[in-house]
């Protein structure tokens, strides 16, 4: 194997961990305020096909991104709504979420299958793109595949070195002690409810603007639980995220590589390795019990209404 | 080649005018006819395992369905349920039968049992199952030689490869799958021995993004020219952002890869669903096989991109021409399998039966058979 | 004057009943409008959604052919979420009991007797005990999270019945076709109603929310799960949380398993590539509209069996989308979670 497969092979790795990176770090935004939001898969799904239609009709990918954004963090909000506002159980209100979005796709989409947009563009870093290796790998994609990075470090700043990161947490932590505190316990849920929402509508709408261009029922295809479980993969950590989506993302597309030069593997144990592989990892993390309490927010899912 | 089964030869005396609805039926000699007690409009109904959408292999049964409607108008009245997966198929036949259609149309190969057990039910129902085997006295099944245009494409693809290595990404192994690649195969070395195709399976029939990864790590391993029996059209947008070429499948592809796309296997269901009706409105119907070549038009080849080479062009047009005329086979010996022991010795050729139970990669074809 | 809600001192049992009957109102209110803003016909859209599937005995005789293993998928998960054990995973653990209920009839095929179908849904229910166990013991070993391992295991419980089904299971005399041979009469479930698919399993269906009703009435496993609401109350009584986890998994997991077995040796007839294990999503619905409560299950089933038989008759009669009735199923589900507010609390007016 030369250097250009290498290449280009890396860089379709990133490509391919974009979306998992943009849903996944939404979702521990929310998770890190105690929602635990399974609605991911559907909302990215609402998210790709208000962001590819609106690409159709304005003829604009950059609009569709920002309609994608939109319809997530609607999303977002209802799920706050409903499980902030009127403290539904935050399991069945994810679950609700992900058919809903499915089918709201779906029944919104109907007529577009098989249209085309005008897909995002790359833009080449100037500078950093001419790096040996490197440039091809990282700096010579299309824009969300950038800020996907670029969330990852400032969500990371965001919680660690920030006030508001702080409340947040504490918010997670303990919310009837934040309430006593005087923190703002619900707005606080319902701003990450929402971040995560368009994180995941962003994510979506990258898959139907600029990864594969089009709109087609199904087609997030799972990758909104992937997701979810690189969140537990990162037991919270923002950075960590980054290694869990490049390994998912790798182990896909290294599969269809190892066929691609004629390994002669069982092909539907590998169709089945990314998934074996999360399980491996979640195995492995959880093992070490003072680990997962360590950086799992203590109220994750449970249910709180601050009273007023 | 065993073009017996050819739609436009099933019944002697039928006209290609005939069969696209411009002239109508003569008639035919009695017996072997089933017919039904028809109600008038005649009631079609379709079932498809995807949704519709503009583009694919439901599209395409869906524009032979509008097709019909147009021809037929006025005698027919059609229907079609989208998004009916397998294990739904059965309930669903039950409920346009409840709901008065007397032809039904299933276009999936996974729905052969569900409809065979409908269609022993209900013998005033008349169905029709696509890419399937079985046959009940109410029930025939149709299907198209993909293989036959896929060779063609074989030829265009060794023509224009470079680098001699073609990529081809494949969902689930049955035989229609081995059938495709190895028509493609046996193209492609007959005008570039040298070539060869590297085969992916997704193990699925529509993922764009698992697709599109799948066509990705072919483009890094060196391919330069793409095929897929996969339903979307990624791998095209691939191609067409690499600057490398593909093959369209199903629908013509072109909006997706206006300078990737080589050519295509494209279906085109129409004229049966015509034929079919028109048969049952009759009383000319009887259950058959029905294997649309080429010639039928039951599949056809894409248009050629204007960068293939005249030569390359007249090659394609004459194998078509022969393929049509009947004088010309695909799967003729000598073959040899993957592993390079002979399959099938000089002056054999397979015939129908064969095909329809193929199993295996002839060579030249690299990855794991399934 | 403004609406606040105000907690209930103790959460409303009424209105635990009335909150789906809300809930289903405002959902019928919105797919009206919906049917509107698509062009048709409102109240010709809502009656074949909701009502020409009823209006004839091949209607109802689909409704209970598909709310079938819904009610069974259904009633194992109102006992794994009421012990806060999350096994979104029936889809893999219905696929595993399919699979381990089609391995008599794969290698077998020629055994008659009537010992062969009662076995061959012992060994479905056991298989997706097995599957549900993996994640019970992941939990308990490894302290792994049972939303993430469920759901992960789906996938390669998928990706096993591809193997098997386009692979060794295949009928040999089936020039190459995935899916396993037919199910043989000893091996097939009974037809209750001859001229429909309605056979001995969708009895055996409606049985289990019973079964499950009266486990968690009367049986100590059924009052830790009552108690294991709550954390406090479960640790205090001194009950095991792993044994909860083991008893909640293998039984809402044999439960699926035991629901796949049916659907192939039933109406599906064989093992084939797709056995409708999507199923296994919709029975979390199911257990959620059932307020998790085992005789809610029954109800629920059946109107989510309604959705899917009244989504692909408005398909035939007036040509409405086919994602539609996934829709509903969503707006139902949501307007149901807010309707359950009502539950816990109630809504006063205040003076601004």
């Amino acid at each position: 194997m030369n250097a250009a497969a290498w290449i280009s092979l890396l860089s379709a790795v990133v490509v391919a961990a974009t979306p998992l990176l943009l849903a996944a770090t939404g979702e521990l935004v929310c998770e890190r305020a105690g929602l635990l939001n399974l609605g991911v898969e559907g909302m990215m799904a609402v998210g790709a096909v208000s962001g590819f239609i609106t690409a159709y009709h304005t003829g604009s990918a950059y609009l569709g991104l920002l309609a994608g954004i939109g319809a997530g963090a609607a999303c977002g909000i209802l799920f706050a709504w409903l499980t902030v506002q009127w403290v539904a159980d935050q399991v069945a209100t994810g679950l609700a979420l992900t058919i809903f979005g499915h089918g709201l796709s779906g029944f919104l989409g109907h007529s577009y299958a098989g249209d085309t947009i005008t897909a995002l563009a790359p833009l080449a870093i100037p500078g950093l793109a001419s790096i040996p290796w490197l440039g091809a790998i990282f700096f010579d994609h299309s824009l969300p595949v950038y800020l996907a990075l670029f969330f990852v470090f400032a969500i990371y700043w965001f919680l660690y070195r920030s006030r508001a990161g702080l409340t947040l947490r504490s918010v997670g932590e303990d919310p009837a002690v934040a309430h006593s505190l005087g923190l703002p316990v619900n707005p606080t849920r319902h701003a990450a409810a929402a971040f995560g929402g368009a994180m995941a509508g962003f994510a979506g709408a990258f898959l139907s603007t600029a990864y594969t261009p089009m709109w087609a029922e199904g087609m997030v295809a799972g990758q909104g639980w992937i997701a979810i479980g690189l969140v537990v993969f990162a037991t919270w950590r923002p950075l960590r995220l980054l290694g869990g989506a490049w390994l998912f993302a790798g182990v896909g597309v290294g599969q269809l590589f190892s066929q691609a030069a004629g390994l002669s593997i069982n092909t539907y144990l590998l169709s089945a390795l990314p998934y074996l592989a999360v399980l491996l990892a979640l195995v492995l993390i959880s093992r070490d019990p003072l680990r997962i309490r360590l950086n799992t927010p203590a109220s994750l899912g449970k249910p709180f209404r601050a009273e007023t | 080649m065993n073009t017996r089964r050819d739609f436009l030869k099933k019944a002697a005396g039928l006209s290609a005018l005939g069969a696209l609805g411009v002239t109508p039926l003569p008639s035919l000699a009695a017996g072997g006819y089933y017919t039904i007690p028809l109600k008038k409009p005649l009631k079609v109904g379709f079932v498809y395992i995807d949704p519709v959408g503009n583009i694919g292999w439901s599209y395409q049964h869906e524009l032979g369905r509008r097709y019909m409607d147009k021809k037929l108008a006025g005698l027919v009245e059609s229907t079609y349920v989208e998004n009916v997966s397998d294990a739904r198929v059965e309930g669903v036949l039950r409920q346009l039968v409840d709901t008065g259609h007397q032809l039904i149309f299933t276009t999936s190969f996974s729905y052969m049992n569900p409809t065979l057990k409908v269609a022993r039910m209900y013998p005033q129902v008349i169905f029709e199952q696509a890419t399937g085997f079985k046959l009940a006295p109410n029930m025939g099944n149709y299907n198209g030689r993909f293989y036959e245009p896929q060779y063609l494409t074989g030829l265009v693809a060794g023509a224009m490869t470079k680098s001699n290595k073609i990529g081809f990404i494949l969902p689930f192994p049955i035989p229609e799958v081995y059938r495709v690649v190895d028509a493609f195969t046996i193209g492609l070395h007959e005008v570039n021995p040298k070539a060869s195709v590297s085969t992916v399976w997704v193990n699925t029939w529509y993922d764009p993004a698992k697709e599109r990864e799948a066509a990705q790590t072919l483009v890094a391993s060196g391919v330069d020219v793409i095929a897929t029996h996969t339903d979307s059209p990624a791998p095209m947008q691939v191609a067409e952002a690499h600057g490398i070429y593909a093959i369209a499948q199903d629908s013509n592809q072109i909006k997706y890869g206006p300078r990737a796309q080589l050519t295509g296997v494209i279906d085109h269901w129409g004229p049966y669903y015509v034929e079919t009706a028109r048969r049952v409105l009759e009383g000319h119907w009887r259950a058959e096989a029905t294997w649309g070549g080429l010639k039928s038009g039951m599949v056809e080849l894409a248009p050629l991109n204007p960068a293939i080479p005249q030569e390359v062009v007249d090659l394609v047009n004459t194998r078509k021409a022969q393929i049509e005329a009947g004088s010309f086979e695909i799967f003729k010996g000598p073959l040899y399998g993957q592993d390079g022991a002979l399959k099938v010795p000089a002056g054999k050729a397979l015939d129908d039966k064969t095909l329809l139970g193929l199993q295996w990669f002839v060579k030249g074809v690299q990855g794991k058979a399934s | 004057m403004s609406p606040v809600l105000e907690r209930r001192p103790q959460s409303s049992t009424v209105m635990r009943v009335i909150a789906p009957v809300i809930a289903a109102l405002a959902a019928t209110l919105i797919t009206l409008v919906l049917l509107a803003l698509s062009g048709k016909a409102p109240m010709e859209g809502f009656y074949a959604l909701f009502l020409a599937p009823l209006a004839t005995p091949s209607g109802w005789a689909q409704v209970l052919v598909k709310s079938a293993p819904l009610a069974l998928i259904g009633a194992g998960l109102v006992v794994a979420f009421r012990a806060r054990v999350w096994n979104i995973g029936a889809q893999g653990q219905y696929i595993a009991g399919a699979v381990a209920g089609s391995v008599l009839v794969i290698y077998r095929p020629e055994i008659t007797g009537g010992w062969v179908l009662p076995v061959i849904l012992l060994l479905g229910a056991v298989g997706g005990m097995v599957y549900a166990a993996v994640p019970a013991w992941l939990a308990i070993r490894f302290n792994a999270n049972v939303i993430l391992s469920t759901l992960m295991l789906d996938y390669v419980a998928l990706a096993g019945l591809h193997y098997l089904t386009f692979g060794p299971w295949r009928n040999p005399a089936n020039f190459g076709f995935p899916g396993s041979v037919s199910f043989p009469a000893s091996a097939s479930l009974p037809l209750l109603w001859p001229g429909t698919q309605v056979d001995l399993g969708v009895l055996l269906a409606f049985f289990a929310p019973l079964l499950v009703w009266g486990l968690l009435r009367f049986s100590l496993f059924g009052y830790q799960v009552r108690v294991s609401l709550s954390e406090a109350a479960s640790v205090y009584a001194g009950f095991s949380r792993a044994r909860m986890v083991w008893q909640s998994l293998l039984l809402s997991g044999g439960l699926a398993g035991l629901a796949g077995i049916l659907q192939v040796a039933g109406p599906i007839g064989q093992l084939q590539t797709d056995i409708s294990s999507d199923l296994g999503f919709a029975g979390i619905i199911v257990a959620y509209l059932a307020q998790l409560n085992p005789l809610g299950v029954m109800p629920a089933a059946l109107l989510v069996g309604l959705f899917y038989v009244g989504s692909a008759n408005a398909q035939i009669t007036l040509g409405l989308s086919a994602a539609l009735g996934e829709l509903l199923q969503g707006i139902l589900l949501l307007a149901l979670l807010a309707a359950n507010v009502l539950v816990h609390y109630r809504l006063r007016w205040r003076q601004a």
